[in-house]
């Protein structure tokens, strides 16, 4: 393997809209075997991945601005036409609207690593080393089972093990429908209208959701976009815990706007589910 | 106007929802107003007539409670949960078409019951005799469910709705809508029978103005659109000082924290050139995001939008001298190309001012090789200054050029620098165009 770093390193195919996030890793791996080429929007994957050698590690912005498809649509389009690429999501840290993201690209692609772009120098390569080791134990890796074990989680482990909220999240389209009508309105009334259901539909909805929403809480605190629901100055008029999931909606509308989830949930809606086995106890 | 698909956006749609569930509570109390007023009329009915006067009335009777049950949630609940099948039935129905363009129980008893309700006044079982007073206000409280119920049909949210908008035969047949129902009412009204025009309690001219006056929704409706419009425009505004305000915030808050990052850069013997660029960049950034905010200016990754970024780190009095190519503003650049143009061209012109040129001229251009146009393009930023010229050793140390050729070395492409013919400097920066 080590004979392999010398000769051939990791071929790497950053996809990122900043450029300079590029230069730098270019930076990074000077000197070494690994060789990077960078695409600045997913729309262009196919024809990357149809040229040259293939990509032995794809790392993988979330956000690519406005009008443009999200990581989960490039994540999407390297599974299809790369699969033997790993993947490693880069994120900034600093961005809250992130998490629904970054759980989706946990559940629907099993990412290797989750790279912050903070990270220095150092642990970028340290990271793209081990790639090429096979080593997948370092910082920010992965692991299967959410890294059950005595240390205490990594953000990453936390992802893992929490990966399932969304599909208690979105469990059907019109959850879906109900959520993109909680980014734009707040009362029952407004949102079974816009989203085409009942208001009963809207009820069990709360109920449910906002019991998920909890669990997400209490598991990522860093996302505080919906406090606990209190007693609204409106009175009656307004559900608080409606209100509250519609600013948990709010903050993640680039998520549940974005086009790439309804493939990635009708797929997983479609697909035959594992029968469980019934307990008479 | 009404055919007019500009309206159908997203803020439109917003209002329209919003609107529409106050309006349709008190539209559907208001039409049970008028039918309850179409039961009190009986009261003035030949006896004869009343239980075929009743059963005229059932259906409509049966709509408006419908309609207005539809806009009571804790009612069609109770309802839908009750122990009726049938009920609970209908109550699911209800429930199931809120908020869509379709035809509902409720809408269909609405209509078809007001129809055999007109035919108690008019057409050939019109019930005979009926005082004058009971035949006008029955034709009026006719004529107001009337208006009422397709005020509400001709300024549905659904109209609006961007996401599913509504079939294109259904957007013709809009105007022509209030034009077909008042229609329908003269000729149910004049309809031959026992109750020939000649015969009708009033005469011809009050059913003709009350039928008629259905016409008018559709100035109703213009009027409707044309507050929705001035809704639109004012959100709009609303919307612009918002970015305005945001704009504002950015730059006291990133621009300033820049400006004290650069100044302390500056200061600091040991931060290498490219620390320095990448602080400088920072402003350049600050100021895109403020302008992509703004909007209206420039558009995205065109040399315009990238010059007048550039100009923002330029000091005031030496932006008089910093001249761009006028037919570069307009180029419209890949990604990766206005990235590299982003990281190259604040350098060059820094170096250009900070050496003491007065006039520094540029130039981007996109060029395709004759040889081979298939081939990707060469992007070249020309900087050329009337200053002192370059210093003798730049190419072996890590000056700013190096590390620009450096990162342009990826793209196939170099920085130049060379001496202009009477003085000051010329740099060249050029890489292929990135595919991607």
């Amino acid at each position: 393997m080590a004979l392999r770093t010398l000769v051939t390193g990791v071929h790497i195919l950053v996809v990122d809209d900043f450029v300079l996030v590029e230069l730098a890793l270019a930076q990074v791996i000077q000197d070494t075997a690994h060789t990077l080429v960078g695409v600045r929007d997913p729309r262009n994957l196919p024809e990357a991945l149809s040229e040259g050698p293939r990509f032995d590690l794809a790392l993988v912005d979330i956000n690519f601005g406005p009008g443009a498809p999200t990581g989960l649509t490039a994540m999407r389009i390297l599974t299809e036409l790369s699969p033997e690429t790993k993947i490693v999501i880069e994120s900034t840290d600093e961005e809250r609207n992130r998490l629904l993201f970054l759980l989706a690209s946990f559940a629907f692609f099993e990412p290797l690593a989750l790279l912050s772009k903070a990270s220095p120098a150092e642990a970028v390569r340290a990271l793209i080393d081990a790639v090429d080791r096979g080593d997948r134990t370092g910082p920010g890796f992965a692991a299967p089972d959410g890294g059950i074990g005595p240390r205490p989680p990594t953000p990453v482990d936390r992802l893992v093990r929490n990966k399932g909220c969304l599909d208690e999240l979105i469990r059907n389209g019109t959850d879906l429908m109900l959520w993109r009508a909680l980014v734009r309105f707040d009362k029952r009334g407004e949102v079974a209208r816009a989203a085409h259901v009942d208001e009963r539909t809207v009820d069990r909805f709360t109920a449910s959701k906002s019991l998920v929403v909890d669990k997400i809480q209490a598991e990522f605190p860093e996302d505080a976009s919906a406090p606990a629901a209190r007693d609204d100055p409106d009175g009656p008029r307004r559900n608080p815990n409606l209100v509250r999931l519609a600013r948990f909606a709010q903050t993640h509308s680039h998520f549940f706007a974005d086009q790439a989830i309804d493939g990635l949930f009708a797929a997983r809606w479609q697909a035959p589910r594992p029968r469980q086995r019934r307990s008479w106890r | 106007m009404l055919s007019d698909s500009s309206l159908r956006t997203r803020v439109v749609y917003d209002i329209a929802v919003r609107y529409a569930t106050p309006l349709w509570r008190i539209g559907a109390a208001f039409r049970g107003g008028c039918v309850a007023g179409l039961w009190i009329l009986l009261a003035w009915f030949p006896a004869r007539s009343l239980p075929q006067a009743a059963a005229q009335l059932l259906m409509v009777s049966a709509g408006v409670a419908a309609a207005w049950i539809q806009t009571q949630p804790d009612t069609l609940d109770r309802l839908a949960s009750g122990r009726i099948a049938a009920l609970r039935k209908a109550a699911g129905h209800l429930q199931g078409v809120r908020g869509r363009a379709t035809a509902d129980l409720a809408g269909l008893l609405e209509g078809f019951g007001m129809i055999v309700a007109l035919l108690l006044y008019g057409g050939p079982i019109a019930v005979r005799p009926l005082p004058t007073p009971v035949y006008v206000a029955g034709l009026i409280l006719i004529t107001a469910h009337v208006w009422n119920a397709f005020a509400q049909v001709m300024t549905d949210a659904s109209w609006y709705n961007p996401d599913m908008p509504p079939a294109a035969g259904l957007v013709a047949f809009r105007p022509w809508i209030p034009a077909t129902v008042a229609a329908i009412e003269i000729a149910e009204i004049v309809a031959p029978g026992h109750s020939a025009a000649s015969r009708l309690p009033a005469g011809l001219v009050i059913p003709l103005i009350l039928a008629g006056s259905i016409v008018l929704l559709l100035p109703f409706t213009m009027v409707f659109e044309v507050l929705l419009r001035a809704g639109l425009e004012a959100c709009e505004i609303s919307m612009g000082e918002v970015r305005r305000n945001d704009s504002i915030t950015v730059h006291s808050l990133v621009k300033n924290g820049a400006h004290a990052l650069i100044r302390q850069i500056q200061a600091d013997a040991g931060a290498d050139r490219e620390t320095r660029s990448l602080a400088d960049s920072m402003l350049i950034l600050a100021e895109e995001a403020r302008q992509m905010m703004l909007g209206g200016g420039p558009p995205a990754e065109t040399v315009a939008l990238l010059w007048d970024c550039v100009l923002q780190t330029v000091p005031g009095d030496r932006r008089g001298g910093m001249i761009l190519d006028a037919g570069s503003r307009e180029l419209q650049m890949r990604k990766t190309d206005y990235g590299l143009a982003r990281r190259v061209l604040p350098d060059l012109v820094t170096n250009a001012w900070k050496a003491g040129a007065r006039r520094v001229e540029v130039a981007v251009t996109q060029e395709r090789q004759h040889a081979n146009p298939a081939a990707r393009p060469w992007v070249t930023v020309s900087v050329a200054d009337d200053g002192p010229g370059l210093p003798a050793q730049p190419a072996v140390t890590r000056t700013s050029l190096r590390i620009l050729d450096d990162h342009l070395h990826r793209f196939d492409g170099a920085v130049v620098a060379e001496r202009r013919d009477g003085g000051g400097t010329r740099v060249l920066a050029r890489w292929r165009s990135a595919p991607w």
